[in-house]
């Protein structure tokens, strides 16, 4: 079911619980292989909420470098759907923005279960083109593609939830739309405003 | 520093025709898949919890001229947030009308008012973005805050 609120902006509510197993539809959209590695996924993102690999860490560069760990970690199970040079891409951007040079207070590192569903969204795309990330201040990690006026940023929310805003140029016009969904519903979402635009090369 | 005459009323609300800078750290800015960085993301003006504004520096509460202005506004805003010299956010520059605008389009009531502190004297708070969702803020960090500087 979607519904918009009074900004224009759409809500699609959660057909499926929040971390739990995949629905039939997500087992059809994907080979046998991948599904093994999303529930695996769901697996992990059911374990205790916190920053990537953080156990006794205190200080900031060490709960950073251990956030840091831990995403690289995750992202060596999903490594087979990965090209070397996007993983190589991926890892040199986790880095720079965990730069404790850029920290601002109160920030936090990745955070486990955003990165879990930016992993996740990953597999369901596939898309050519690559994203800019940026992080949120709660730890969620954002993918943004931007082609001029055509921007799509994604904020990866735990549990498989995802946040996007999206502007598009249709006619003369610039159109504009914000939504939550679960990652299996992001296509859907965006299928109106042809999201090839975004992950399409050339 | 020196400050221009006349304009240190705290709380009061800033000109239409005036503007107001934010920095975006690191983490809140738009690139594109080569790391280049374009903007800033939504999320560079989303409040914190608990955060009753969004915190801005009042660019001609400095004397100079325009670029003097926002030079001194930089530097009152890096040494009262503590940036560090080597830290790579932007600095986004937005006009308080096309705020006004942008956020009434969005039926957002905001207010731009001076709140001058002990370490930047141009401190201002844009206040009712707490009801600001993602679209609103989308649209102030690509068409308001779209003047960068490093």
């Amino acid at each position: 079911m979607t519904r918009f609120t009074s900004s224009g902006n759409f809500i699609i509510s959660k057909q499926i619980p929040l971390g739990v197993n995949l629905t039939e539809l997500m087992k059809n959209a994907v080979s046998p292989e991948t599904n093994k590695l999303l529930e695996q996924a769901v697996f992990d993102s059911s374990r205790s909420s916190s920053d990537i690999g953080v156990s006794e860490a205190t200080s900031l560069e060490d709960r950073i470098y251990q956030a840091l760990a831990g995403a690289k970690i995750l992202t060596s199970t999903f490594a087979m759907h990965l090209d070397d040079d996007w993983r190589c891409k991926l890892f040199s951007q986790l880095d720079s923005l965990h730069d404790p040079i850029e920290w601002e207070e109160g920030d936090k590192p990745i955070q486990k279960e955003s990165f879990i569903t930016f992993l996740r969204l990953w597999l369901f795309i596939r898309p050519a083109k690559r994203p800019g990330l940026g992080l949120s201040f709660n730890g969620n990690l954002i993918a943004a593609w931007t082609e001029g006026q055509n921007r799509l940023t994604i904020e990866c929310l735990p549990n498989d939830a995802v946040q996007f805003v999206l502007s598009t140029e249709l006619g003369k016009r610039i159109v504009r739309t914000a939504g939550d969904c679960d990652v299996d519903q992001l296509l859907a979402c965006l299928g109106p405003y042809d999201p090839g635009r975004w992950f399409r090369r050339g | 520093m020196i400050l221009a005459a006349g304009f240190a009323v705290a709380n009061k609300p800033i000109p239409d025709e005036h503007h107001v800078l934010r920095y975006a750290a690191w983490g809140r800015l738009r690139r594109d898949e080569d790391g280049q960085v374009i903007g800033i993301l939504p999320q560079a003006l989303r409040l914190r919890d608990k955060e009753p504004y969004l915190s801005v520096t009042w660019v001609e509460f400095f004397q100079g001229n325009r670029n003097g202005k926002i030079a001194n506004a930089i530097t009152a805003t890096r040494a009262s947030i503590g940036i560090k010299a080597q830290a790579k956010g932007i600095f986004a520059l937005g006009n308080v009308a096309a705020l006004h605008k942008t956020c009434k389009s969005q039926a957002v009531s905001a207010q731009v008012l001076h709140k001058k502190t002990a370490s930047n004297p141009g401190h201002s708070g844009i206040y009712g973005l707490d009801k600001a969702e993602n679209n609103l803020l989308s649209l102030l960090a690509d068409e308001v805050f779209s003047e960068l500087y490093p």
